[in-house]
Formats: structure tokens, C-alpha cells, sequence
């Protein structure tokens, strides 16, 4: 059983290569990118009775490398001893430990957190039982409370998974989270190497993978940490883009962004955070445009069908979420919110090194653009709170601790690249 | 000066963090069976487990099956029925919560949701 779940994940980590070349993503984003291309098609297919099995695994995979192939970017295939450094390899050494240490506990732990198994377990278990989003399930009103507007990245990828596996297993379902986790720090290291030494990229992708926060809500099997993995990529691939001189089109912030918003939907605020960041640091409104397009025509199809199947939302973004529904609690939501961002239990010492690092290169675009992106973020956040019909202080209780994950692991991922003096000055890029 | 404040910060937040994040994966190490594994979240939600077992005696794959609540009441965001719903919705899969009472093939109407 576990053995198919890595060849599926193998497969997944294949069709990344083809899509990391022709997006000219770095090598080590393959997994997350492979990961989140799995899981915008198997979602995508399940709307229209196409089962994602071990036949559209391979295809994607073939298919994404040929294409790959055909850019001539593939990365050649050379076994190197890695040059890790003083401080790169405790660090490593440090992450694989854990990743064992959580191995036997992600295999074993019982699929008994609320959300997981009642919202994203139920949608995988119907998904692999059904073959698709059948709706008779996913579209009865009888079955709304269970947040049937939510996308289905998550739950689809649990399904690809599960029918790999040759069912559904609720405790062997955790090693594909563990799995992400994984793919997400890879994603990391592949952004940072590039412009970061190994002495402040190893640390803090130590930092991130070790936070008690990002473990223990992987281990939930909730779409939080997942959601925050890919707007993570999303913010390095965008200060890569600003770093290169913004010139071209965002592709690889885009094709991140897509992921997230199909993971969640907090995801399409992160995305308004960070186009509305990427503008204030660019300017760059054509690039701008096109990645909020791609994010868009990534919902769309999504979009399109709950419309069709007359499923209510009450969480998207609509003209109700102008509907001021609690005046008065911005000030408290946003205390809420910052409470476990700031907490040495959960995300220790994140928030406040990203306050540091901003200041210390304040006049730099990724600075203005992290700064940007992490305010723009938590206002958006709070902004949920503000326009939710639900009892408000509840909402925050059950979900505010999980709704700013990917305002800490953008902030995370950003601090060492602001302590680099490789960041481009302020000016026309 | 900025590479080295960011790098003792991360020295101290791994220090902090990490010790933390082992603790909680030893202790988060489960060694329930897989039948306990199954009705884990009934468990969790402190469901009751007969009458669960009683539903299930009652509800085949194909069917579409209906629960009349009795007198209800809230718990956190939704209330003790819908977590009852939620969780039928999830363990009689392939059989689905009905559109409606008079649509529903099995209709199950406990006396209390304890």
C-alpha cells in the first residue's frame, strides 16, 4: 500500500520536472508544482466523470515530460555529492530526522480532527468510492453544511492517492500531507539556492519545517498547510520575477497562485494579497492582470459548476463578502489573528525576524512586496471575519489559527532572501 | 549585519521550536487497531456508537437515507444533528444523505442525539 502511494507520488514528482522546465520553475519546485498540477486536473476531471487512476498518472507524467523535453531545460541526470556547507548539513540532517520521526506517526494517526474528516476526508472518500464529484453528493442541498463550495484540489489529490493505495485509508491518507509538507520545503530550497547562501537558507527552511504550528496542522489533514505551501511558492517565484526586473509575465507566481486558489477559499485572498503586492512593488499592471487571469480561468470551471448544480456559498468571494455583517470587530479579529502569528508555540519568532528583515532592506522591491503581502493579507483575513454570517467569535476560535498560515509561511520564506544583499534597490525595474 | 540578526534568529526559533514539534509528534504517535481507527471520529465527536451501529445495520450502498432530528442543539459553529449528518455522510459512503424526506429509500429517526 505504501509502496503504491510513493509510485504515485514518483509520478506526481515526474509530470513536476516536465511542467518546473517549461515553466521555468527551479528543479527543486518539481514536486510542489507536480503535486499541484495532479491536483488541478484530478479536480478539474472529477466534474466531468473522469477518473484520475494510475493511467492519467503516467499520462501526465509522460506528457509533462515530453513537453519538458521539448524546452530542452530538463535537467540532466548526474549523481553529485551535495555541498551542503557547515551549517547546511546539520540543518539537512536535522529535517530528514524529523521527516522520520513523523513518518510512523502520519502512517498511524486516526483521521479524527472535524474539518478532515466531516469536509476534505468525506469529499476524497466519495471521489475514490465514485470515480468523480457525483452530484448527488456534491451538489445535495442536504449535505451543504459540509461546505460543499470549497474546490477540490485537496480532496481530489486524496482520492488520486487513495486509489493508488486501492482504497480508502483514513490513517495511511496522512503520509500524502507529510508527502506536501515535504514537496513544500523542497520548493523552498529550490527559490532560495538560487539567490541565498546555504548558511541562511538551510537554517530557515529548518525554521519553517520544524515549526510546531506547520507540523501539527499537516498533521490534521486539514488544506490549511497545503494552501500556505503553495502561496509560499507563489511569494518566492514573485520575488524572483521582481528580482529578474519584472519584465515578461509572472508565470510561475501565476501557476502557484492557480494552486492555492483551488486548494481553498482563503486562497483567493492570498491571491488578491499578493497581485495587489506585486503591483505596489512593480507597477507592472500587465503582469498583474495576467496572473489574476490565470487564477481565474483556474476557478472558473469550479465556478461554473457550482453555478450550475445551484450550490450555495457563503464563503466566496461575492458581492455578499461587501455585506458588513459584524461592524465593530475588525480591531478584535485582527488581535485574534496576530495572537498565534506572534505566538513562540506555534510560528516561533517568524513574524517578528520578517519584521526585522523588512526594515533592514526597506528600500529594496521585495521588501516593499513581502511587507505589502503580509499586511495586505492579514486585512484580508480579518476582512472574513468582518462580512461571515457565521457567529463571529466561534469562526475566529475554530479557524484563526489556520487562516494565516500562508501569511506566515510567505513571511517565513521571504525573511532570509531580505537579508541577502543581492535584493534590487528601489527604483524602475 | 542583516544575514547575521537572520541567522541567530533562525538559530533561536529552531531552538525554540523544534524541541517543541518532537514532543508533539512523539506524543501524537497513535496504536489504535484499524476498527478503532475507523470509528475514530465518532469517537472524537463523542457519538453514540450504537445507535451508529444500528443506522449502519440499516442503510445499504445504493441507498439514500434521511435522519428526522429530534429536539437539537447547538454545538461550536453547527449543532449536535448536522455533526450526527456529517458524520453518516462520511461512514455510509457510497450510500448518500437523501434530498429530501420523501426522496430518502431508508428513513432513521432516533428518539435523542446524545
Amino acid at each position: 500500500m505504501i509502496a503504491r502511494l510513493l509510485l504515485a507520488n514518483l509520478l506526481e514528482l515526474g509530470a513536476g520536472i516536465g511542467i518546473a522546465a517549461f515553466l521555468r520553475l527551479p528543479f527543486g519546485a518539481s514536486y510542489l508544482a507536480g503535486i499541484g498540477l495532479t491536483g488541478v486536473l484530478s479536480a478539474h476531471l472529477a466534474l466531468v466523470h473522469v477518473t484520475y487512476g494510475w493511467l492519467a498518472l503516467a499520462v501526465a507524467c509522460a506528457v509533462s515530460l515530453g513537453l519538458g523535453y521539448r524546452t530542452g531545460r530538463l535537467p540532466a541526470l548526474q549523481l553529485r555529492r551535495p555541498r551542503l556547507g557547515l551549517i547546511g548539513w546539520p540543518a539537512c540532517v536535522a529535517l530528514l530526522i524529523l521527516t522520520v520521526h513523523a513518518w510512523p506517526v502520519f502512517r498511524s494517526k486516526p483521521l479524527d480532527n472535524y474539518d478532515a474528516w466531516a469536509m476534505w476526508g468525506m469529499k476524497a472518500k466519495a471521489l475514490t468510492i465514485f470515480g468523480w464529484a457525483d452530484p448527488h453528493l456534491f451538489a445535495a442541498s442536504s449535505a451543504a453544511p459540509l461546505h460543499l463550495d470549497y474546490p477540490l484540489l485537496v480532496p481530489s489529490l486524496e482520492a488520486v492517492t487513495a486509489r493508488a493505495m486501492g482504497g480508502f485509508n483514513p490513517e495511511a491518507i496522512h503520509l500524502q500531507f507529510l508527502l506536501i509538507g515535504v514537496a513544500g520545503i523542497a520548493a523552498f530550497h529550490g527559490y532560495l539556492r538560487q539567490t541565498v547562501s546555504r548558511r541562511l537558507t538551510w537554517p530557515w527552511l529548518v525554521v519553517l519545517g520544524a515549526a510546531p504550528a506547520f507540523v501539527g496542522q499537516l498533521l490534521t489533514a486539514y488544506a490549511d498547510i497545503p494552501l500556505a505551501l503553495f502561496v509560499g511558492a507563489a511569494v518566492l517565484a514573485s520575488a524572483a520575477w521582481i528580482a529578474q526586473g519584472a519584465g515578461g509575465l509572472p508565470i510561475a507566481p501565476a501557476f502557484f497562485l492557480a494552486c492555492a486558489a483551488l486548494t481553498k477559499n482563503e486562497g483567493v485572498v492570498y491571491a488578491a494579497a499578493l497581485l495587489i503586492a506585486l503591483l505596489v512593488a512593480t507597477r507592472r499592471l500587465r503582469g498583474v492582470v495576467f496572473a489574476g487571469l490565470c487564477v481565474e480561468a483556474s476557478l472558473l470551471p469550479w465556478q461554473i459548476w457550482l453555478a450550475a448544480r445551484h450550490v450555495h456559498s457563503d464563503t466566496l468571494l461575492t458581492v455578499h463578502s461587501l455585506e458588513v455583517r459584524h461592524p465593530g470587530i475588525a480591531p478584535l479579529a485582527l488581535h485574534a489573528l496576530l495572537r498565534p502569528a506572534l505566538s513562540l508555540d506555534s510560528w516561533p519568532l517568524i513574524l517578528p525576524l520578517f519584521g526585522i528583515a523588512v526594515l533592514l532592506a526597506r528600500a529594496t522591491h521585495v521588501a516593499v512586496f513581502g511587507a505589502t503581502f503580509v499586511v495586505v493579507a492579514f486585512l484580508g483575513l480579518d476582512w472574513i471575519y468582518v462580512v461571515s454570517p457565521l457567529e463571529w467569535s466561534n469562526y475566529l476560535s475554530y479557524s484563526g489559527d489556520r487562516v494565516i498560515d500562508g501569511a506566515l509561511v510567505g513571511a517565513a520564506v521571504l525573511t532570509p532572501l531580505l537579508a541577502t544583499q543581492r535584493a534590487s534597490r528601489i527604483g524602475t525595474p | 549585519m542583516r544575514r547575521l540578526i537572520c541567522f541567530v534568529g533562525a538559530v533561536v526559533a529552531i531552538t525554540i521550536g523544534f524541541p517543541e514539534t518532537w514532543d508533539e509528534l512523539s506524543a501524537a504517535h497513535s496504536r489504535l487497531g484499524a476498527s478503532e481507527a475507523r470509528i475514530a471520529p465518532a469517537v472524537h465527536e463523542q457519538l453514540d456508537l450504537s445507535l451508529i451501529d444500528v443506522w449502519a445495520a440499516q442503510i445499504g450502498p445504493h441507498d439514500r437515507w434521511w435522519i428526522v432530528v429530534p429536539a437539537d442543539r447547538p454545538e461550536g459553529l453547527t449543532t449536535r444533528a448536522e455533526v450526527y449528518r456529517a458524520y453518516a455522510t462520511y461512514a455510509f459512503l457510497p450510500a448518500v444523505p437523501a434530498s429530501s424526506l420523501a426522496d430518502a429509500t431508508v428513513v432513521l429517526r432516533p428518539k435523542a442525539l446524545p
